[in-house]
């Protein structure tokens, strides 16, 4: 194959494509899973069953974990994609805590998908709530968020059956482009909203 | 051998001793199977007689370190003598007297690549660089490193195959199938899954009915069947040689009549032998029976499906320790740019293959083409029979087939770029440099989980490429 009239294509050519391909691969994955670890989670095991998100804790094993997006799919085990599977089950309760910070005043839609319930605050005020015990569902609220940095808090409690914890957001000029915007996990930064990494590590 | 082949070489042994190598006798800790393997080992020290699984020739060479090192002076590893299964060992325990043989075979195997490839291609750049495949395999690396019998068995039959490669251009005389009997029949003494290695024979025999009569088959036959024959009678002759007391802990399947032999100290008597042999295959096969089979659907399964060898499932997680947010660990997990090479090019193989016999595809040239298809033979032969063997298999099941893929990249690259690798043309020159140097960047970028290097949960998560290994870092 004939490319102007200087390069001639051959299969040496493909061999060393195949060598870049190679090479595109190390470098993908080494880049792709690297994570920036965003939110700490504190989870406390209960020694007695907890029914609600604000039943007092009998505190059994304490830990606190950091991870870059709050991502806990539903299922009958506790599982993180990066973390793998947790040996949690039931009656525990996790304290999310993140930063966030916008660049300018603007509309956030907070998605977050729960078994059983949780607590959305942004700077010490609530914005999202469910407190009873509910299989894997959905809550949304949009607020406005002025420019700045703030603190994101969510606490999240596990009765007993399936669990799980996924949040999202979305970023928009007015309620409705917030609403329609492509949501993104809780934890991962997007361009009008950066989640600030943490200083420590596991 | 001309001087730029030994230069390869000494460069190779000098890689290999960092690879394989140096620092094998850490950590001091135990290793997947050496529970089994060194309690083996011990009672050959000790003369306590036993029964094994596998065939005696590996766990001999295991005990063979350790009585020439004897690094374990003034430790009492009686208790080894009293299980099959080592649950605790001593404190200030070495391993580098049980696992000396094993990564000194391991390291060898190096140079045998080497010559296996150089004999293939001529070529000895291309050999050289094709030695990286199996040089910088951090699975590879993982399980040689240990008392294991895999990297023992790997040496026998690497010299089977170069012995195969070098004779088979030749005119071969009865004298050839005998050596390659004698590698064959130690490959075997190590581990039964060598028995693959009946198929080299086969492939000299089919070449030579065509051009010799069947008499001088029938001589080169025996003549083969008396080189694994004599190394089955001798290895199992030593083995009961050894076992000069009864055990205290396990009858085994000592009959009457070997108790007998062991009290009255016949054990060493050629005349006691086949009582002794059949009352060992009989423990062999028994043992098998009760091997378990492999449940996927079991939490912590360490076993995988040979299917999914070829894409390196499933890593085992041999050992590890944690200290505070690090964690060490001992991972057998391949080199991702190796066995990606290794799958592609078995893969690669069977398409030549299938093109020439059904297409007509020409062929470029004959020699390489022939070589392809043996060892394609060999390849397809031992997943289609490991994929009948109902008990639990291993990732490192695979290693036989694997160095044989790798084998088989070198035939195929080779063989599209025979005249630009004779003309030294750049691109391709540049290129295979280029696929060596990403074999050594992963090996290094996985060498952690080979050499018990600590990891945050971040790095070992950097590592995870892809979920269906099954990497799982500890918590």
């Amino acid at each position: 194959m004939d490319i102007g009239n200087s390069i001639r294509l051959d299969k040496r050519h493909a061999l060393l494509l195949f060598v870049f391909t190679i090479w595109a691969w190390i470098g993908f994955n080494i880049y792709s899973h690297a994570t920036v670890n965003t939110i700490k989670a504190t989870i406390v095991q209960s020694m007695k069953p907890i029914r609600s998100l604000d039943d007092n804790i009998f505190q059994g094993k304490k830990e606190a974990l950091y991870i870059e997006s709050l991502n806990f799919p539903k299922g009958n085990k506790f599982y993180h994609p990066h973390h793998g599977f947790l040996h949690y089950k039931k009656n525990f309760k996790i304290f999310f805590d993140t930063y966030m910070e916008t660049t300018k005043d603007q509309y956030i839609d907070f998605v977050i998908y729960s078994d059983d319930g949780f607590r959305l605050v942004v700077d010490k005020k609530t914005v999202l709530e469910f407190t009873k015990d509910r299989p894997f569902k959905k809550s949304e609220k949009i607020i406005r968020l002025k420019s700045g940095k703030h603190h994101l808090h969510i606490k999240y409690f596990q009765g007993y059956g399936q669990l799980g914890i996924a949040g999202y957001y979305s970023v928009g000029k007015s309620i409705q482009s917030a609403k329609n915007s492509k949501k993104i996990l809780i934890g991962k930064s997007c361009d009008d909203l950066r989640f600030l990494p943490l200083g420590n590590s596991n | 051998m001309t001087k730029k082949i030994n230069y390869y070489l000494v460069l190779l042994v000098f890689m290999g001793f960092y690879t394989y190598f140096y620092n094998y006798q850490n950590p001091p800790k135990q290793i997947w199977d050496e529970n089994y393997h060194i309690a083996s080992a011990q009672k050959y020290i000790d003369h306590i007689a036993f029964m094994e699984p596998h065939p005696p020739l590996g766990k001999m060479l295991i005990a063979l370190g350790e009585v020439i090192l004897h690094p374990n002076k003034g430790i009492d590893k009686s208790n080894f003598d009293r299980t099959d299964y080592i649950k605790n060992f001593p404190k200030n325990l070495s391993f580098s007297g049980y696992r000396f043989f094993p990564t000194l075979f391991a390291w060898l195997n190096i140079v045998l690549f080497f010559f296996i490839l150089n004999e293939l291609v001529k070529s000895d750049i291309l050999a050289f660089l094709g030695s990286f495949l199996y040089l910088f395999d951090n699975a590879i690396i993982v399980h040689s490193r240990t008392a294991m019998l895999e990297p023992i068995q790997l040496f026998f039959i690497f010299c089977s195959i170069l012995w195969f490669v070098k004779k088979s251009e030749t005119k071969r005389e009865w004298e050839d199938y005998l050596i390659l009997g004698i590698f064959s029949g130690l490959a075997l003494m190590v581990k039964a899954n060598s028995a693959i290695l009946f198929l080299l024979f086969l492939i000299w025999a089919f070449k030579d009915l065509k051009i010799i009569e069947l008499a001088k088959i029938v001589t080169k036959s025996i003549a083969y069947a008396f080189g694994v024959g004599i190394i089955f009678l001798g290895v199992f002759y030593l083995h009961f040689a050894l076992g000069k007391k009864l055990p205290t802990h396990k009858k085994y399947a000592f009959s009457k009549e070997y108790i007998s032999i062991i009290k009255k100290n016949g054990v060493a008597n050629p005349l006691n032998f086949t009582t002794m042999l059949k009352d060992n295959l009989k423990y062999m096969k028994n043992y098998e029976k009760g091997v378990p089979k492999l449940n996927l659907c079991k939490p912590g399964e360490n076993g995988s499906l040979f299917i999914g060898w070829p894409l390196g499932i499933k890593a085992i997680n041999y050992r590890w320790e944690k200290h505070g947010p690090l964690v060490k660990y001992i991972y057998l997990q391949g080199n991702p740019v190796t066995w990606a090479i290794g799958a592609m090019a078995s893969f690669l193989s069977i398409v030549l293959i299938v093109g020439v016999i059904v297409f007509n595809t020409p062929i470029k040239n004959t020699r390489i083409f022939e070589y392809i298809l043996s060892f394609t033979f060999i390849y397809i032969s031992y997943m289609t029979a490991v994929g009948m063997i109902p008990r639990v298999m291993y990732l490192y099941h695979y290693f036989i087939p694997l160095t044989i893929s790798y084998i088989l990249a070198i035939l195929l690259l080779y063989y599209l770029f025979e005249e630009e690798i004779k003309k030294n043309d750049k691109i391709v020159l540049f290129s295979i440099v280029l696929i060596a140097s990403a074999i050594v960047f992963t090996w290094w970028f996985y060498s952690p989980l080979s050499y018990y290097k600590p990891l945050t949960l971040e790095e070992f998560n950097q590592r995870i490429w892809l979920g269906y290994w099954q990497l799982h870092p500890i918590r």
